[in-house]
């Protein structure tokens, strides 16, 4: 009796284990396909070629199209939050925590930024679909809303961080647009550096405290100078700066 | 030398340029007295959003005729004694009510914009007219949403116009803000105040097409349920303490400037 319990724990375990694996595949040959060919080659029979499973196997685990694409962004969000997290973890220096920040943001956008970019146009162009499929993608921005409004909220001690998530989203799916660009290095260092840079004067003029701490304070006078002075600061990119010098 | 030609977008900014939004933001808080920093973080910010409305008012019945009619809120807003033959708690003795306790002008307001708003001489005339008409709008607004001129309220009613315009800018400043008033304001929930103005705006009728020329006369309470403009209830909540917490910052800075 004892021994046929075993077995069948183990093979629920083991049938678990193959349908976490499935659906990892699934997801991949998607995140492939949406990033090799964009959002108008995925298809069912695609992804399946792709993967190297049946349709019936991907509608086992995901429904539909719209299913997929969901678990798509609910996953590049669990992603890119666990990441963010890590990086955060045990980080008391208010400088330390915003270049922690700065980086899991060049993270994402940046070091992984063919998932993100496939990810972000396909959500931009899903929404144009079949009202299901748009329903579902309103539904899934819904929840990264809701999930970046309630960090934002305990990151600012504000109640409610609905509109913060909307600005950073908005400005999130610009950096995508910069890096269309096949010469937009210099650019996106421009992006990056102002970001820091009013980041830094922003924390300043809202939590005074920062101030106090010198490392904090220091890094903000440099931002200061920076901001006024040096015209790589801003929206100008520095290799047209650099030819005009 | 070839002289170089620029050609002049008659349009709206139809660029998305948060590093230029950025950038003035920085400059802004640097300086405050440069607002005209302030209409650079909105047309940084505008990325065709303030076109699709422009679109979208043109092919309402109150934005054709607006528009055929060459009309402007403006000068509706300065005949005084038009406003004062409005009925009692109508909407245009509300407004002449709210100027003349706030201690507001349209005309100061016309010309405040006019220093500081560099886009305006790049624009088309019908854009601009619904632009000073959305800009105009903007005391009448508080009037429907009750939200008062203390900083909270300010506040609120920028994510009211966020939700009902779908500029980004609005958004960005009612944070900047919000930010601002959530240290002065202690205690006070500034940015569910903030969501509150949002998510009744984004329930309200489009306010861009009100035909406020002829709204003056209506009771105020038709005009809300015209619009299906409900009750901040959040702000209501603290708008007493808002307004007296705004009342002493103001004086503190009055001391500080003497």
């Amino acid at each position: 009796m004892m021994t046929s319990i075993a077995a069948t724990i183990q093979n629920t375990d083991q049938r678990l284990a193959r349908g976490a694996r499935t659906q990892q595949k699934i997801l991949a040959a998607a995140l492939g396909i949406l990033g090799d060919h964009g959002y108008g080659a995925l298809s069912i029979s695609g992804i399946c070629t792709r993967a190297g499973v049946s349709p019936t196997s991907l509608y086992h685990h995901f429904g539909d199209k719209a299913g997929l694409l969901s678990a798509m962004i609910d996953e590049s969000l669990v992603r890119n939050t666990q990441r963010y997290l890590s990086s955060m973890a045990g980080l008391v220096s208010p400088l330390d925590q915003l270049d922690a920040f700065m980086a899991s943001v060049r993270q994402v956008f940046v070091d992984d930024a063919q998932n993100s970019s496939a990810i972000l146009s396909a959500l931009s162009q899903a929404r144009g679909e079949a009202t299901e499929i748009a329903e579902t993608i309103g539904a899934a921005r819904q929840r990264v809303w809701a999930f970046m409004a309630g960090k934002f909220a305990e990151y600012f001690k504000v109640e409610d961080g609905l509109i913060l998530a909307h600005i950073f989203s908005a400005f999130s799916s610009y950096i995508p647009q910069v890096r269309q660009d096949p010469d937009s290095a210099e650019d996106v260092e421009a992006l990056f550096t102002t970001l820091r840079t009013v980041l830094l004067i922003i924390g300043a003029a809202i939590q005074p405290d920062l101030m106090k701490d010198e490392k904090y304070a220091a890094a903000v006078e440099v931002a200061r100078r920076e901001l006024l002075q040096n015209p790589a600061v801003g929206n100008q990119p520095r290799s047209v700066i650099a030819a005009k010098e | 030398m070839k002289e170089k030609t620029m050609t002049i977008d008659p349009r709206y900014n139809m660029k998305f340029e948060p590093v230029k939004a950025m950038k003035a933001t920085g400059k802004f808080l640097n300086n405050k007295e440069d607002t005209s920093q302030v209409f650079r973080i909105m047309s940084a910010l505008d990325g065709g959003q303030s076109e699709k409305n422009f679109q979208r008012f043109k092919t309402t019945q109150t934005g054709s005729m607006v528009l055929a009619e060459n009309r402007s809120l403006f000068e509706a807003l300065c005949d005084r004694d038009h406003l004062r033959s409005c009925p009692e708690g109508s909407l245009g003795r509300a407004y002449l009510d709210f100027v003349t306790r706030e201690g507001l002008s349209p005309e100061g307001f016309q010309a405040e914009i006019e220093a500081a708003d560099e886009e305006m001489a790049h624009i088309s005339p019908e854009r601009l007219q619904l632009r000073m008409r959305i800009r105009h709008a903007h005391d009448l607004w508080h009037i429907l949403t009750g939200y008062g001129r203390d900083t909270v309220g300010e506040v609120a009613l920028l994510g009211f116009t966020y939700a009902q315009t779908g500029i980004l800018g609005f958004a960005y400043l009612g944070t900047m803000v919000g930010f601002k008033a959530k240290r002065e304001f202690e205690a006070m929930p500034v940015f569910a105040c903030f969501k509150e103005g949002y998510e009744i705006g984004k329930k309200a009728g489009w306010l861009i097409e009100a035909d406020w020329e002829n709204l003056f006369h209506l009771p105020l309470e038709q005009v809300r349920e015209m619009f299906s403009i409900d009750q901040p209830v959040k702000y209501f909540g603290i708008a007493e303490r808002a307004a007296e917490r705004d009342l002493e910052l103001r004086k503190e800075l009055a001391a500080i400037a003497a």
